[in-house]
């Protein structure tokens, strides 16, 4: 093909106006009902659940920031509205990935608008390909897309000059995912080399206005809770650990190193160091691009809590710059990134776990499950990083990649995207026609992540032990009379033996309890899994609920981490609930107490 | 604290730990426990099976001493059979039913019906997604125990020839696992039960060593 044919077929593509973009957005659409990840989609719904059937403050137990957290309520108003719908998953997962959709339909528009006279659609049609962006807002339904939204309009901005605009993106973005944040030495190097001191100033202060009262509704009272469950999140109740999407789990697998903070400091450093590098000249869009793109790599690859969703964070200002420099070469290497990123999440989970929440378990085409070993896919992610970071500066055959490689990015994008797309519906069709009668897998996802495992902090006193557990910023329905009624509390042991338990005050033989005989590994919030075979109901005994129980056991367990508490919310029942109680009327209860006023101590 | 219950990032999924090649020695506090199971013996013997030294002369020794002849207390009974499943389940369950076979061979039915709780033990505390061929075949396992066959994964259990008490097992996995030949003082009915992967829930009872509605 020559560069006039390609150029023909660029232009004609422009010329089917909004249709090809419009057509990719409908086929979205339409798979990204069935497919979830059953946890984090679980999560997502059950937190909006809590604040709509439980009254339980917006902010309590929410990891990310404020745009995120309004995106995920705003998407379950109809549940809200009409509690009927609570079961109805496919239902449930569209509207929770709609934000997400149209946050990357935003983005593409946005690399539309920055292609140039010709193009735009090749480049916006690139980034709804690409790999990572389908897999993390389509196939998993992660929030991710909605930071990336404002991630690539502040680096546009910043592009071409609307520096004040850009901060306050920036910082709004920052509010969805904290990542948007690092772009922020880039804008202010480029806002006072392009611009001046002044402007590069106020963008400061805009930027600090706008995430602030992003981050502000999260953060106000629980800035210790909010930044443990970042740390948690991104590096294990240790904060040591090394998630399995990160490139330094290579360094960690061959020398058994692992200094998960002090790597962070080179995701830190990297975007500092390619903001001071613009200030050697006055920066030109194709300049900011490259240095924004550098960035997000760096921010990605070398953060040692990287899971594979962060990938989407590449995707935007990747194909952005791509546009901008036109360059095929990037974009293609950036495509086997993102593919690569969709892999290792299959070889952590494998595929049936997306098909969970609406199919249940027992659908298992193994055909996308692991396709290489996780440390192979980590030296390809770490490889075509590395050919990023070079082809992003070659300056002698820019020419020569810009006029080859984008149809044939395009074409590996959707020969990939077509791959995972035949995949699926396969899937489907095949979960539908065996086991449709049998969705169990949204309910019981729900009970998962309303299930809380208390481990016990054991000291021994005369006769026995004192069982002490903590569950504050856990038991959410603690001193929220509304919700009460829905949370359960049992004992759970490995293996139960005659004892006899003092639970606030009264002797309890669990004997006596009703009991129920279990099969399940409980993680707790302390990151251990404890079997469990057999739970005793304490409700009774425990209700009203309090922060933290105090029990004591006569004789001593010998079998540590026994026995668990485990406290359960009952979401269904909520929603049942409210589904016979009018609008109106369920928003007339109080919810429950301001977190500062339980963290660490028993609220009587 | 939320991300260890609610974790939005995939983390959830336990890493497995290999445990170090176990040396081939009866360490002495085993040899103690053997003779005089009790809470304080123990001590040594699970500090020892934590370092993941655990060999099939030691796993001997400490079935031996819960089951052969001493009254051990039901708390000791129950931490051990952990340890057991925790730190080297399989070759456990091999053990209990040779000192089961040996017992039954022997005509010591107290020391078989011991065996035989503890294998119902291991069997209680083995993991639901396990699906390895376990051999339990030829055993006396009747335990009137409650716990028996509620809510386990009883996945390619071999019963076939075996001894099995009356009862009515639930919420159990019955894929693939055999009972040919099984001899049963009563009936044996299983509520709620599965018999195949994504199977649904039903209840059968066992008829000439095949499970009927």
């Amino acid at each position: 093909m020559d560069a006039g044919f390609r150029n023909q077929a660029r232009s004609a593509l422009d010329r089917l106006g909004w249709w090809p973009l419009a057509v990719v957005l409908l086929l979205d659409a339409a798979v990204m009902p069935w497919l979830a990840h059953p946890f984090d989609v679980a999560a997502f719904l059950t937190h909006a659940d809590r604040v709509y059937f439980a009254h339980v403050r917006p902010a309590t137990l929410w990891p990310y920031g404020g745009v995120a957290l309004a995106a995920v309520l705003l998407s379950q108003l109809p549940v809200a509205a009409f509690p009927q719908l609570w079961g109805l998953a496919p239902l449930r997962i569209s509207l929770l990935k709609l934000p997400m959709l149209i946050a990357d339909a935003g983005t593409a528009l946005i690399v539309r608008r920055c292609a140039g006279r010709t193009g735009g659609n090749l480049w916006a049609l690139r980034y709804l390909l690409d790999p990572a962006v389908f897999f993390v807002t389509v196939v998993h339904g992660q929030t991710d897309a909605l930071a990336g939204v404002f991630a690539v309009a502040g680096i546009a901005l910043t592009m071409f000059g609307k520096f004040e605009i850009a901060a306050v993106l920036l910082g709004i973005g920052t509010g969805a995912k904290l990542y948007p944040g690092a772009f922020l030495p880039l804008l202010l190097a480029v806002a006072y080399r392009n611009g001046s001191p002044k402007r590069a100033a106020l963008c400061l202060v805009y930027f600090a206005i706008s995430a602030g009262a992003s981050l502000l509704p999260v953060v106000a009272g629980r800035t210790a809770a909010f930044a443990a469950t970042f740390a948690n999140n991104s590096f294990g109740a240790e904060s040591q650990r090394v998630e399995s999407a990160s490139p330094w789990g290579l360094l960690n697998a061959l020398f058994r190193f692992s200094q998960a903070p002090s790597e962070q400091l080179a995701v830190v450093l990297v975007p500092l160091a390619l903001a001071a590098g613009e200030l050697r000249h006055r920066p030109q869009p194709v300049d900011v691009a490259r240095a924004a793109m550098l960035s997000a790599i760096a921010i990605v690859m070398l953060n040692p809590g990287a899971h594979p969703p962060f990938y989407l964070w590449i995707a935007g200002p990747l194909v952005l710059y791509c546009a901008v420099a036109r360059d095929g070469l990037v974009s293609a290497i950036g495509a086997v990134l993102s593919t690569t990123a969709v892999a290792m999440q299959f070889c952590q989970e494998g595929s049936e776990e997306y098909l969970l929440l609406n199919f249940g378990v027992g659908t298992v085409p193994g055909g996308l499950r692991c396709v290489a070993p996780n440390s192979t896919l980590l030296a390809v992610a770490s490889v075509a990083a590395a050919l990023l970071v070079i082809a992003a500066y070659r300056q002698p055959l820019r020419d020569a990649a810009r006029a080859r490689a984008p149809l044939g990015s395009l074409i590996l994008a959707a020969c990939v995207t077509l791959f995972l797309g035949v995949a699926f519906t396969v899937a489907v069709v095949h979960a539908a026609l065996l086991n449709g009668a049998k969705a169990f897998g949204f309910p019981n996802e729900m009970k998962l992540v309303n299930t809380f495992a208390i481990d016990p902090k054991v000291r021994p006193i005369d006769g026995g032990c004192e069982l002490t557990y903590d569950a504050s910023d856990l038991i959410v329905y603690a001193e929220n009379r509304f919700a009460a009624p829905y949370g359960s509390a049992a004992l759970a042991y490995t293996l139960f033996s005659p004892e006899t338990m003092a639970i606030r005050g009264s002797a309890v033989d669990p004997r006596r309890l009703p009991e129920r005989f279990e099969s399940f590994e409980a993680r707790t919030v302390e990151q251990r899994d404890v079997r469990v075979t057999r739970e005793f109901d304490v409700s009774r005994q425990l209700r009203p609920f309090d922060y933290v129980e105090r029990f004591i056991e006569r004789p001593c367990g010998l079998i540590a981490g026994n026995p668990l508490l485990i406290y359960r919310f009952d979401v269904a029942a909520a929603a049942r609930d409210a589904a016979n109680r009018p609008f109106r009327q369920r928003f007339g209860w109080p919810g429950n107490a301001p977190e500062g006023r339980r963290l660490g101590r028993s609220v009587q | 604290m939320l991300a260890s219950t609610s974790l939005f990032g995939c983390a959830r999924y336990p890493e497995r730990i290999q445990a170090p090649a176990p040396k081939a020695t009866l360490a002495p506090f085993v040899r103690v426990f053997a003779r005089h199971p009790s809470i304080a013996n123990w001590e040594a013997v699970h500090r020892h099976m934590r370092l993941g030294a655990l060999d099939e002369r030691s796993q001997t020794a400490i079935v031996y001493g819960l089951t052969r002849g001493h009254d051990v207390a039901p708390r000791l009974f129950d931490a051990a059979a952990v340890d057991l499943a925790t730190y080297a389940w399989g070759g456990s369950i091999e053990t209990i039913r040779r000192e089961n076979l040996r017992a039954r061979r022997e005509g010591s039915l107290d020391v078989a019906l011991r065996t035989a709780h503890l294998a119902w033990l291991l069997l209680a505390l083995r993991a639901g997604y396990l699906d390895d061929r376990i051999n339990l075949s030829e055993m006396e396992l009747r335990d009137p125990s409650r716990f028996v066959g509620r809510s386990m994964n009883l996945t390619d259990v071999n019963f076939t020839g075996s001894r099995l008490t009356s009862a009515v097992w639930r919420d159990t996995n019955l894929t693939n696992a055999t009972f040919n030949a099984v001899e049963i003082d009563g009936r044996l009915e299983c509520d709620a039960c599965i018999w195949n992967y994504g199977g649904a829930p039903l209840r059968k009872k066992l008829s000439r060593g095949r499970w009927v509605p």
